[in-house]
């Protein structure tokens, strides 16, 4: 019961803030929060990221020390996966850069 | 024709230290697939689009090559790679986005095509991972 009074409490107070946002043609406000927002993104998804690629960069080296001879299949799995990792700090860049600079909704 | 495409084209990156050969396969196709997406965008008229893609596809090209040159070597280093590997990727990821800035804001890229260009680096990863179900591999 209270789960579902709190997520409808929810719900309805994200509603109230994105029509106040809507309204607010490119007032201060909502630059402010934009700004916010996209600073916190860039730096959760580049800290996130950074911290994954060190965790699959550790593993490998482990993995090579115990096995040196299947370095060669370690390397191309790291690189899929870091490669995977990196793509996704680079996807949040844009969208970060589209929220700053080329925001749809604020005109 | 595709044989000899395929072996100036690994020659290439294995002359600038690409040593393993899967890389060298991953990168290869990776060059294959933007030329796919650019003769793709082109048939249909999309100049600036295929532009876009060109740029999207380029920054994940290079980034994907930047990071295969330096695990080659990383793997092997004993101590530091952690801060070696995170220094080269938060400068990739200046340098992609002082270049994403330039062109989401002063040519109005269109953002699909940029991030369709991004992806092919998914794309060809997603496709070398489906030729890699099936197969055996000898455990060391």
């Amino acid at each position: 019961m209270r789960k579902a009074l709190l997520t409808i409490l929810n719900t309805i107070a994200f509603i109230a803030l994105a029509s106040v946002a809507f309204a607010g043609e490119a007032a201060p406000e909502v630059i402010s929060m934009t700004s916010i927002a996209t600073a916190l993104g860039m730096a959760l998804a580049a800290a996130g990221c950074g911290i994954g690629q060190g965790l699959g960069l550790k593993a490998a080296c482990e993995g090579t020390a115990r096995n040196p001879e299947a370095s060669g299949k370690i390397t191309v799995t790291m690189l899929i996966g870091l490669a995977m990792i990196e793509s996704l700090a680079i996807y949040a860049l844009v969208v970060n850069l589209i929220l700053l600079f080329a925001n749809p909704f604020l005109g | 024709m595709l044989a000899r495409a395929n072996r100036k084209i690994e020659g290439f990156f294995y002359k600038r230290g690409v040593e393993i050969p899967e890389i060298r396969t991953l990168l290869r196709n990776q060059i294959y697939l933007t030329w796919t997406g650019i003769v793709i965008a082109l048939i249909f008229g999309l100049t600036s689009w295929a532009f876009e893609f060109i740029v999207g596809a380029l920054l994940g090209g290079l980034n994907f090559y930047a990071l295969a040159k330096i695990i080659q070597q990383l793997i092997f280093v004993r101590r530091g790679a952690v801060v070696a590997l995170l220094v080269s990727f938060y400068f990739r990821l200046l340098f992609t986005g002082v270049l994403l800035y330039a062109v989401i804001v002063f040519f109005k890229a269109n953002i699909v095509a940029l991030l369709s260009g991004l992806s092919v680096v998914i794309v060809n990863i997603l496709i070398f991972g489906a030729t890699l179900v099936g197969q055996k591999f000898k455990e060391a």
